[in-house]
C-alpha cells in the first residue's frame, strides 16, 4: 500500500509539474460561480454505452431488483455489468418488497406456481416452473431460499447402500433465481408412514442456508413433536414431548437467535396454552428440552378480549401465529380473528403481543406497533422486515403493517382464492388486497418470498 | 511529524484545466486519493494536481464537501442542499462527478452520485434509458428477445 501511495504522490509531482504550464493565472475560482457554466456547458457528450464497468456496477447497486434486471437489457456493455456483478456478487438489488408465492399441493397433476407482486397487484407465471412435477413441494422460505422437499428421491436411492432409512425423501434449498442447491439431511426416522409434503405444517430457517450458524426446525402437523438439523449435519434430530394432555398440539414454532420457540395449542378448544422454548445452540447427541416461556397463554387473550367466548359461538374462528423480529430480538405472537358468517371468510381483527420480561418473568404485552418493522404472514411462514430497508411506494413499505395471505378452505364452487389484507397497526384498519383470478383452481398454499439473486 | 501535518493551512488543488482552488485541510479529507497524498508529505503548503477532474467538476464537488464538513449545518439543511445540488445537473454532469468522485477515492459522495444516477433509470422501461442516454443497442432483435424472456424473472 505504502509504495503505491508513494508511487502516486511522484506521479502526481510530476503531473503537477506538467499542469503548471497551463495554470499560469493561478486564479482561484469561487466554486459557487462556476454550476452556472457548467449548466450551460454542453461541450461534454459523455458516451454512456462506454462507461467503465465499475462504475456502472455502482450505480446497479442502487437499483431495485426489476430495475436491475432491466438494465442488462440496454446495451452489451451495461449487460456485461450487469453480469460481472453478479459473477463476483459486487452489486445486489436493493431489497423490496417479497412477493407472494402460490402453489398447489396436488398430488395427481403438476404443481402450478404463481407470484403476487403487492407493488402492481399482478400475477406472474415463471417462464420455467417453479415445481415440476408433483414431487416437489415448498416447505417454508428464507430470504431468496426456498426450503424444499422431493418427495422422489427416494425411489431412486432405495437400491443404493443406505437401507436403514429406505424411504427418505430429499430436503434442500434452493434458491429458484441462481437455481442453487444446498442439501439438508434426508435421514429422518420416524415410526410411523406419513405422506412426505403434508408431514410438516412449516419449516422455519434461522438465517440463508450458507450462514455457518443456519438451523433449520420443522413442526409436524397435529402432533408434538418438533425435527431440527443443521444443513451439514447426518440426520434430523427429532424431539418427542411426553404429553399429558392429549389434546395438545404444537401450532407454530419460530426461531430467534439460537432458540426455537413453540406455540402449543389444544384441540379441543382451539385455544393457545403456552409457549415453549427450545435452547439450540450447541445440540449434539443430547437433545434440548423444552422450558415453559409462558403458560396460561388464554386467560390473558381473554383478560384483553372479554368476548373472546361468545364469538365461538357466532360462527367466529381464532388463529394464532408467532413471529420473530431478529434485529430487534423480539418474540411476537399474533391473535388474529376471523368470521365466518359469510361464504368467503373474513379477517376482524388482528391482536400482537410482544414477549416481554418484566422483573424476569416472560410475559406477554400487547403492543400497538412493530417498532418500525412490517410483518409479512402466512400458515406457512411469518417474518418482520424493517421498513427503512425495504425500496417501494411509500404507503406499501410503511412499517407496522402486517401482511396476511390465506386461502381459506371452501367447499362451494368456486375454488378459493387466497385473500390478501393489510393491517394497520396505527388506524387498525384491515384493507383487503383484490387478487384478480390466480389461474390456481385449487386452493393454493401461500408463502411470502423475496427473490435473492445469490 | 504529526506537528508538521496538522501546521498545513491551505492545500490548494489543481484541476485538468489548470483552474486553482485553494481548500483547507478538513475539505479534503474526504478525498482518500488526496489524503493519502498529502499524509506523506511533510511540507506546511501542498499543491496536488488532479489530472483527471475538470474544474468545474472539482468546484462542484468542494461545494459539496464544504457543506457536508460543516459543523454548523443542521442534517436537514444538508439533505436539502443535497437535493438542490443533484437537480440543478443534467446526467452527463452525473457521471461526470462519478469518475471524478471515483478517481479521487470519496466514498460517501461516490454513492451519493451513483444513487442520483440509479434515480433517473428507476421505473423506466429500456426503450427510455436508452433515449435519454443516448444509448444504441448493439444486441441483435434475437439477442433481445432472448434477454426480455431470461428476464421474466424480475417480477416487480
Amino acid at each position: 500500500m505504502n509504495h503505491w501511495v508513494v508511487f502516486a504522490a511522484s506521479f502526481m509531482i510530476f503531473l503537477s509539474g506538467c499542469c503548471g504550464k497551463f495554470s499560469k493565472k493561478k486564479e482561484i475560482k469561487n466554486p459557487n460561480q462556476l454550476h452556472k457554466q457548467v449548466s450551460k456547458d454542453e461541450n461534454h457528450n459523455i458516451d454512456w454505452s462506454a462507461i467503465p464497468t465499475q462504475i456502472l456496477e455502482l450505480i446497479l447497486s442502487h437499483l431495485s431488483r426489476v430495475d436491475f434486471y432491466r438494465f442488462s437489457e440496454v446495451c452489451t456493455s451495461w449487460r456485461h455489468a450487469f453480469n460481472q456483478s453478479i459473477l463476483y456478487r459486487t452489486s445486489h438489488p436493493l431489497p423490496s418488497m417479497p412477493l407472494l408465492l402460490l402453489y398447489q399441493l396436488h398430488i395427481f397433476n403438476d404443481i402450478k406456481t404463481g407470484l403476487f407482486s403487492l407493488i402492481d397487484r399482478k400475477m406472474y407465471f415463471p417462464n420455467k416452473p417453479f415445481f415440476s412435477g408433483n414431487n416437489l413441494h415448498c416447505l417454508g422460505s428464507n430470504n431468496g431460499w426456498l426450503i424444499m422437499v422431493d418427495t422422489n428421491a427416494y425411489l431412486s436411492s432405495s437400491s443404493s447402500s443406505n437401507f436403514n432409512y429406505p424411504q427418505f425423501p430429499s430436503f434442500f434449498f434452493w434458491n429458484p433465481i441462481s437455481d442453487a442447491r444446498i442439501m439438508l439431511p434426508s435421514k429422518f426416522k420416524i415410526p410411523y408412514i406419513v405422506t412426505w409434503y403434508r408431514l410438516f405444517s412449516k419449516v422455519k430457517a434461522s438465517s440463508r442456508p450458507d450462514s455457518p450458524d443456519c438451523i433449520v426446525a420443522a413442526l409436524f402437523t397435529g402432533r408434538h413433536n418438533i425435527a431440527f438439523c443443521r444443513p451439514q449435519d447426518e440426520s434430523w434430530k427429532i424431539i418427542y414431548v411426553e404429553n399429558n394432555d392429549e389434546n395438545a398440539v404444537f401450532a407454530d414454532i419460530e426461531l430467534l437467535h439460537g432458540k426455537c420457540y413453540v406455540l402449543t395449542e389444544s384441540l379441543k378448544y382451539g385455544n393457545i396454552i403456552s409457549i415453549l422454548v427450545y435452547d439450540l445452540q450447541g445440540y449434539g447427541s443430547t437433545l434440548p428440552k423444552a422450558k415453559i416461556l409462558i403458560s396460561q397463554l388464554r386467560q390473558q387473550v381473554e383478560y384483553d378480549y372479554p368476548n373472546f367466548m361468545d364469538l365461538i359461538f357466532q360462527n367466529h374462528k381464532f388463529f394464532y401465529y408467532l413471529a420473530s423480529d431478529p434485529i430487534c430480538g423480539n418474540i411476537y405472537l399474533i391473535f388474529m380473528i376471523v368470521d365466518y358468517n359469510n361464504v368467503h371468510p373474513i379477517e376482524k381483527e388482528f391482536i400482537v403481543y410482544k414477549v416481554d420480561n418484566i422483573s424476569n418473568i416472560p410475559m406477554l404485552v400487547r403492543v400497538i406497533d412493530l417498532n418500525g418493522g412490517i410483518l409479512f404472514l402466512s400458515h406457512r411462514d411469518s417474518k418482520i422486515i424493517p421498513s427503512s430497508t425495504l425500496t417501494g411506494p411509500e404507503d406499501l413499505i410503511k412499517g407496522n403493517n402486517i401482511y396476511f395471505a390465506h386461502a381459506y378452505p371452501c367447499k362451494e364452487n368456486p375454488p378459493p382464492i387466497p385473500r390478501i389484507v393489510k393491517f394497520c397497526m396505527t388506524s387498525r384498519r384491515i384493507n383487503h388486497i383484490p387478487l384478480q383470478s390466480a389461474e390456481l383452481d385449487l386452493e393454493p398454499t401461500c408463502l411470502w418470498f423475496m427473490p435473492t439473486l445469490w | 511529524m504529526a506537528a508538521e501535518k496538522s501546521s498545513i493551512k491551505i492545500i490548494t488543488l489543481i484541476a485538468a484545466d489548470g483552474s486553482v482552488f485553494e481548500v483547507e485541510p478538513n475539505i479534503v479529507k474526504e478525498m482518500k486519493t488526496v489524503q493519502s497524498y498529502i499524509d506523506e508529505l511533510d511540507q506546511n503548503t501542498v499543491s496536488i494536481p488532479l489530472p483527471n477532474v475538470f474544474g468545474n467538476d472539482l468546484a462542484m464537488i468542494i461545494e459539496y464537501c464544504k457543506k457536508h464538513a460543516s459543523e454548523e449545518e443542521t442534517k436537514e439543511a444538508k439533505e436539502e442542499f443535497d437535493f438542490e445540488f443533484v437537480k440543478r445537473m443534467k446526467s452527463d454532469d452525473k457521471l461526470r462527478l462519478l469518475q471524478a468522485a471515483s478517481y479521487l477515492n470519496m466514498e460517501s459522495f461516490l454513492q451519493f452520485m451513483a444513487k442520483a444516477i440509479a434515480a433517473e433509470i428507476e421505473n423506466q422501461s429500456v426503450e427510455f434509458v436508452r433515449d435519454y442516454f443516448q444509448i444504441e443497442s448493439d444486441f441483435t432483435p434475437e439477442e433481445e428477445a432472448e434477454l426480455r424472456k431470461e428476464n421474466e424473472w424480475a417480477f416487480k
